[in-house]
C-alpha cells in the first residue's frame, strides 16, 4: 500500500487507499467494541450471579463488632482482588510471545475473575442503584468515545493532563484513607468521574490514531492481538467511570 | 548542530556528541533540581502547618463513634483540590505561559500540596514520617538513576503500569465498599510496586524526549518543559511515599 505510515489523522494516500484505509479502521474499531462490550458482558453477569446466590459466601463472611456487621473478606476473595493484576501482566509483559488465542484467553480469563471481585457491591447497594448506574456509564462513555473518534482536535496534551490529574486523584484517596471525610469522597467521586469520562475519549483517539499510523505493518493476526489490549484499556476506563458514577448515584442497602 | 533529532541513539560526530551528553546532564540535572526544591517547599509548608495552629483552619477535629475524625473546613478542601487546578494551567497553558509563570505556577503547586498533605502529621509520629521520607528518597534514586542508565526500552512496561495504575484505583474504590485491612495492605503494597517503576520509566521517557527535542527547542522552552518533566517525576515521589507510609507509619497512639 502507498500510504504514509507516520502521519496522525490526516491521510495523504489515492483516493482508492483511503476508502480502504477508512473500512478497515472502522472494522477494527467495531472489534475492539465488540470484545470490550463483551468483556463487560462476562463480568456483568458473574458479578450478579455471585453477587445475588450464596456464591458469595464463598468471598465474604460476616463478621460481628462492636460497631455492628460487617464482611470480612476470605483468602478467595484476596485472590481474585489480585489476580486482576496478574493478569494484565502476563498480557503486557507476554504481548510478543502470547499467540492471539492465548491473549484472548487471558482477556476472558481477566474479565471473569474481574466480576467476582466486582461482586460485593450487590453486598452494598441496592440492585436497582447498580443498573441505574450502569446505564448512565454506558451512555456517557458512548458519547465520550464517539467524540474521541470524530473529533479533530488533538487531545494528546489533554491526555497527559490528565494522567498527571490521576496521580493527584491517587494521592486524595490516600490521603482521605486517613480522614475518612465523606465530604471530600464526594469531590474525589465528581474528579474522577471528570477525568476518566475524559480519559476515554482520550484513549479512543489513541487506538484509532495508532492504527492509523501502523496498521501498513500489522498481519491480520497482529492487529487481531492488538485488538484485545486495546479492549482492555477502554474496559479499565469503563469499570473505573462506573465505580466513580456507583459512589456518586448509587443507593445503600438498608440492612 | 548536525544530529537528528528523531532517533534515539546519538549519530553524529565525536565531538557534538560530547556537547549534547553535557547537554543531556545539564538538562537531567535542572529537572532533578526542580523536583528536589518542589519536594522541599512542600515539606516545609507541611510542617509549618501542622506544627501552628493553622492546621486548625484546614482541619476540625469532631469526636466519633470510637475516637476522633477530622472534618475538613473549606479551606480544606481549597488547599485539597487547588493543586489539580494549577496542574490543569501548566498542561493548557505551558505554550502561553512564559517560563517566569510557569515556574511561579509550579512553586504555587508545591506550597498548596504542602498545605494538603499537613493532615498525615494528624495520623502519623514525625520520627516515622522522617523515616518513611527517607527510605522513599533512597528508593526512588535509585530507580530513577536504573530508569537513566538502563538500556533496555521500559515503554512496553510503562503502560503495563498505567493499566495496573488503572486497576489499583478499582480495588482502591472496591475497598472503600469492603473496609478490610488485609486489602489496605496489599494495595499499598502494590502501590509501592507500581510507583517505584513508574519512577524509571518517566526517567527514561525524560531522557528519551530530550534525546528528541534538544535540537529544535529554544533554552526558554527547554525551561520550561524541565518545569512539567519536574512535576512528573514530584507526582511519582509524592506517591510513593504515601505508599510507603500507609506501610511503615507508626500511628499516633
Amino acid at each position: 500500500m502507498a500510504f504514509i505510515p507516520d502521519t496522525r489523522g490526516s491521510y495523504q494516500g489515492a483516493y482508492v487507499d483511503a476508502s480502504v484505509i477508512d473500512a478497515g479502521l472502522r472494522a477494527y474499531m467495531l472489534r475492539v467494541y465488540n470484545w470490550m462490550a463483551s468483556g463487560l458482558a462476562l463480568t456483568g453477569l458473574i458479578a450478579t450471579w455471585i453477587g445475588n446466590t450464596s456464591a458469595i459466601n464463598l468471598f465474604y463472611h460476616p463478621v460481628v463488632t462492636e460497631a455492628g456487621t460487617r464482611l470480612a473478606p476470605t483468602g478467595l476473595a484476596y485472590l481474585v482482588m489480585f489476580a486482576p493484576l496478574g493478569f494484565v501482566m502476563v498480557l503486557s509483559f507476554g504481548v510478543q510471545r502470547l499467540s492471539t488465542t492465548a491473549a484472548q484467553a487471558l482477556f476472558w480469563a481477566f474479565c471473569a475473575t474481574m466480576g467476582a471481585s466486582l461482586a460485593n457491591i450487590f453486598l452494598v447497594y441496592t440492585g436497582a442503584s447498580i443498573a441505574n448506574a450502569f446505564f448512565i456509564t454506558a451512555g456517557t462513555f458512548a458519547a465520550m468515545s464517539i467524540y474521541g473518534y470524530t473529533t479533530k482536535t488533538d487531545l494528546t496534551r489533554f491526555g497527559s493532563f490528565l494522567i498527571m490529574a490521576l496521580f493527584g486523584l491517587i494521592i486524595a484517596m490516600v490521603v482521605n484513607m486517613f480522614l475518612h471525610s465523606s465530604g471530600m469522597q464526594f469531590v474525589i467521586s465528581v474528579a474522577g468521574v471528570l477525568i476518566f469520562v475524559g480519559l476515554t475519549a482520550y484513549d479512543t483517539q489513541r487506538i484509532k490514531a495508532d492504527f492509523i499510523s501502523y496498521a501498513s505493518s500489522y498481519s491480520p493476526d497482529v492487529a487481531a492481538k492488538r485488538g484485545v489490549y486495546d479492549a482492555l484499556s477502554l474496559y479499565l476506563n469503563f469499570i473505573n467511570l462506573f465505580m466513580m458514577i456507583l459512589r456518586l448515584t448509587g443507593n445503600q442497602r438498608q440492612n | 548542530m548536525a544530529f537528528i533529532p528523531n532517533t534515539r541513539e546519538f549519530q553524529g560526530s565525536q565531538s557534538d556528541a560530547i556537547a549534547f551528553d553535557a547537554g543531556l546532564r545539564a538538562y537531567m540535572l535542572r529537572v532533578y533540581n526542580w523536583m528536589a526544591s518542589g519536594l522541599a517547599l512542600t515539606g516545609i509548608v507541611a510542617i509549618l502547618i501542622a506544627n501552628s495552629s493553622a492546621i486548625d483552619y484546614l482541619y476540625r477535629p469532631v469526636a466519633v463513634y470510637g475516637g476522633t475524625s477530622y472534618q475538613i473546613t473549606g479551606l480544606g478542601y481549597l488547599a485539597i483540590f487547588a493543586p489539580l487546578g494549577f496542574v490543569l494551567l501548566l498542561s493548557f497553558g505551558i505554550n502561553r505561559l512564559s517560563t517566569a509563570a510557569a515556574q511561579a505556577v509550579f512553586w504555587a503547586y508545591c506550597a498548596v500540596m504542602g498545605a494538603s498533605l499537613t493532615s498525615i502529621f494528624l495520623v502519623y509520629t514525625d520520627t516515622s514520617i522522617a523515616r518513611t521520607f527517607f527510605i522513599t528518597a533512597g528508593t526512588f534514586a535509585a530507580m530513577s538513576l536504573y530508569g537513566y542508565t538502563t538500556k533496555t526500552d521500559l515503554t512496553k512496561m510503562g503502560s503495563f503500569l498505567m493499566m495496573a495504575v488503572l486497576g489499583l484505583i478499582i480495588a482502591m474504590l472496591v475497598n472503600m465498599v469492603v473496609h478490610s485491612q488485609g486489602m489496605d495492605l496489599l494495595i499499598s503494597v502494590i502501590g509501592v510496586l507500581v510507583f517505584t517503576g513508574l519512577t524509571a520509566f518517566r526517567t527514561q521517557r525524560i531522557r528519551n524526549n530530550y534525546i528528541s527535542f534538544a535540537a529544535s527547542a529554544s533554552p526558554d522552552l527547554a525551561a520550561k518543559r524541565s518545569v512539567l518533566d519536574a512535576l512528573g517525576l514530584y507526582l511519582s515521589f509524592v506517591n510513593l511515599f504515601l505508599m510507603m507510609l500507609r506501610l511503615t507509619g507508626g500511628r499516633r497512639g
